[in-house]
């Protein structure tokens, strides 16, 4: 392993878009780089800050309050291109609830208002009178196929996929994209969206690292990564899965 | 009082008894029943009583307390609730027995708000702030503010709101209201900060879509701010705190400054800026109440800390059992920010639970400053149902995980953490039934007197 390596995070609006521990998955992209003998920069990207294509490997999106998010979308519309060119480009990305919302095509709030995503994923978002609260349990179906994944969702509005947008993962306890059709997520080359906060990354350290590996494959070309201990990652993870299943 | 109320009085005071008799300490059950009787129940027994309100995310244990110590000094005939009884029927269960009295401070669940102002209709209010705290439970931080704004059309205007003008949204909600509006606030910028940490919940002007800018943070999102516009800013004081020193862990020292330029000088046992709140909170209910300033400053210094709020328990002739409740982000980061401020190392051990009193979701450990223990990580203990949780949050702090201690039985983790932990001071960080269990344990122990008994003293 080179200590040359670098990767860049760029977390959007983090004063505005932190809700359940988001924050946390920046930290464990951080450490979990670090830890590994590559460099890890955090940029932080809000409101009225130039967005330049090329400078990213990881984009962070986290959730927001209603009125940060509408804050928000009009921000995003500025840097709309500059976003989904590095998309396009394989640049790794996780969008959370919120974050997820704006990563699609619409959002269709409780007052039939339309505020605008930028269309990264192809899927409207709705407002509903459900309020899907808990803990989420996913197997995975999008990449890693089959992985496992633990996390806490809160959110009201319903995501709809267009037929041709593969979900991120298939619901096993919890609601995911709409509490219907069994989705949760999505995923467009190395973007992915999702609902489950809690934080994500830190207990689920195996989606963390498929993350970093496909941020360095894109920089540096085919990769494997060291592994770490992950003693401490897998026992959280069991007491979350325990508490899940004993409360639910 | 009419016939059906004294019915529901004497049922429900039938009920307290038996379930003391049992050891329990009876806050909510006997006020439902009450209410159940009588709908009325609060609103007939506070007919023609004076009725003070505390609400807001933290502080309202504390701060409840702080008034309680002066009206109690001042000679004033009054009644208080207790924490976890800040709900209606907590509120109910309280009026059973104390229904006589002239004034009642009443610590008021900031969800719940709305309900216990038509109930109790009191003549202050008293509103702290306004921090995230469990949104699985309490929703968003903006819905707690918008059902507050609802709610004033009710509110008679003589009705005086006492209001933390550092909390942007509270100072919004206080100018909707249009007459009988005090507000309180910080104005000794040298205990502040220049600039909100870019990882800090940023604050959107009212009605517009741009960010806050701020002269001052003291912490969080409360400090001296405008808006880009020019057309909203904090609120002048009427009562305003200024030359701070924080002396030690218990003793801070400050001076209150009012409009008319009278000042009170205060010398607390409390430590930290979240005190400092508390503590004018009270002194400006106080004043606005007529009490002399005389019986505010000696109430204020002789006042013991709330049960888990700083609570010191003496295991030794040198070692000492400090209990801090942890409810949220912002209250966890206060109390770290307690223990790093001195130079010696403490011993820490924080329990997580993750029953309903706590809150289900545990996600917002990840908003909290551990990395403010590093100075302290050779003796942290981590426990409680989510001990590994808490303890993976440490790892990613950059926290020793060789060096960490993690057992989820609570009475287990006590028990080592009083007999094993190094140093004068074993900080414990505590959420709400983390706190209730340990007690428990230390009051086996004879540490400490089980908690409802000891409420009733004050």
């Amino acid at each position: 392993m080179s200590s040359s390596q670098q990767l860049t995070i760029c977390y959007l609006y983090p004063d505005l878009m932190n809700t359940y521990g988001d924050r946390g998955n920046v930290l464990a992209l951080q450490q979990r780089i670090s830890w590994r003998g590559i460099e890890a920069t955090v940029l932080y990207h809000s409101l009225g800050d130039k967005l330049e294509t090329g400078k990213t490997d990881i984009y962070i999106f986290g959730g927001g309050q209603d009125r940060a998010q509408i804050a928000v979308s009009h921000d995003l519309q500025q840097k709309k291109n500059e976003l989904k060119q590095d998309i396009e480009n394989g640049v790794a990305a996780l969008a959370i609830c919120g974050g997820f919302q704006l990563f699609g095509n619409y959002y269709l709030d409780p007052h039939g208002v339309e505020i605008k995503g930028i269309g990264i994923f192809d899927l409207i978002t709705k407002a509903s009178d459900k309020r899907m609260i808990g803990n989420l349990l996913v197997t995975t179906t999008g990449c890693m196929a089959g992985t496992t994944l633990i996390g806490f969702e809160n959110h009201s509005g319903q995501t709809i996929l267009a037929d041709n947008t593969p979900a991120f993962a298939a619901v096993e306890k919890g609601f995911g994209n709409n509490g219907e059709d069994k989705t949760e997520g999505a995923i467009y080359k190395n973007a992915i969206g999702t609902y489950m906060h809690g934080s994500l990354l830190p207990k689920n350290p195996k989606l963390t690292d498929y993350i970093i590996q496909k941020a360095l494959e894109r920089k540096y070309g085919p990769t494997t990564i060291s592994p770490l201990d992950d003693t401490l990652e897998t026992q959280a993870f069991a007491e979350a899965n325990t508490r899940f299943n004993n409360n639910t | 009082m009419d016939l059906r109320w004294k019915i529901s009085r004497i049922t429900a005071l039938l009920c307290f008894r038996i379930l003391r008799l049992f050891g329990s300490g009876a806050t909510a059950l006997p006020g439902l029943i009450a209410l159940k009787l009588d709908p009325e129940f609060i609103t007939k027994a506070l007919k023609g009583k004076t009725v003070i309100t505390v609400t807001g995310t933290n502080g309202k244990t504390t701060t409840s307390n702080l008034i309680a110590n002066i009206l109690k000094q001042a000679g004033i005939n009054f009644a208080a609730n207790h924490s976890g009884s800040n709900l209606l029927r907590g509120i109910a269960s309280t009026l059973i027995e104390t229904y006589t009295a002239d004034v009642f401070v009443l610590e008021s669940d900031e969800a719940e708000f709305s309900a216990i102002v038509e109930h109790t209709r009191p003549r202050y209010c008293v509103f702290l702030n306004l921090f995230r705290d469990q949104i699985d439970r309490y929703g968003e931080v903006d819905a707690t503010s918008q059902r507050w704004e609802k709610m004033l059309p009710t509110v008679p205007p003589e009705t005086t709101f006492i209001i933390n003008a550092d909390d942007p949204s509270l100072a919004w909600f206080g100018m909707q209201k249009k007459t009988n509006v005090i507000y309180f606030g910080i104005n000794d910028t040298t205990i502040g900060s220049s600039k909100l940490s870019y990882t800090a919940d940023a604050v959107l002007a009212p009605e517009q879509k741009e960010k806050l800018v701020y002269e001052t943070i003291f912490y969080s999102h409360l400090g001296i701010y405008k808006d880009k516009a020019g057309k909203f800013s904090r609120p002048e004081l009427d009562y305003a705190v200024t030359d701070v020193q924080f002396i030690s862990l218990e003793a801070t020292s400050y001076k209150v400054q009012k409009k008319n330029k009278e000042t009170i000088i205060i010398q607390s046992p409390l430590p930290g800026t979240f005190n400092l709140y508390n503590g004018t909170a009270a002194i400006a209910l106080a004043s606005e109440f007529g009490i002399k300033e005389e019986a505010i400053s000696k109430a204020t210094s002789l006042y013991r800390p709330a049960f888990g709020r700083l609570e010191r328990i003496k295991l030794s002739e040198k070692k000492e059992l400090i209990l801090l409740l942890v409810k949220n982000p912002v209250s966890f980061d206060q109390a770290i920010s307690l223990i790093a401020r001195g130079e010696e190392q403490n011993s820490v051990l924080v329990a997580i639970n993750d029953n309903i009193a706590d809150g289900r979701d545990i996600s917002w450990l990840w908003d909290v400053n551990f990395e403010g223990l590093a100075k302290h990580s050779s003796s942290l203990t981590a426990t409680g149902t989510r001990a590994h949780d808490m303890a993976l949050r440490m790892k990613y702090a950059g926290l020793p995980v060789s060096k960490l201690v993690v057992i989820n039985d609570l009475t287990q983790a006590i028990e080592q953490f009083m007999e094993k932990a190094p140093g004068e001071k074993l900080f414990c960080l505590l959420t709400y039934t983390a706190m209730l269990n340990i007690h428990r344990t230390l009051a086996q122990k004879g540490l400490v007197q089980p908690f409802y008994k000891k409420k009733q003293q004050t």
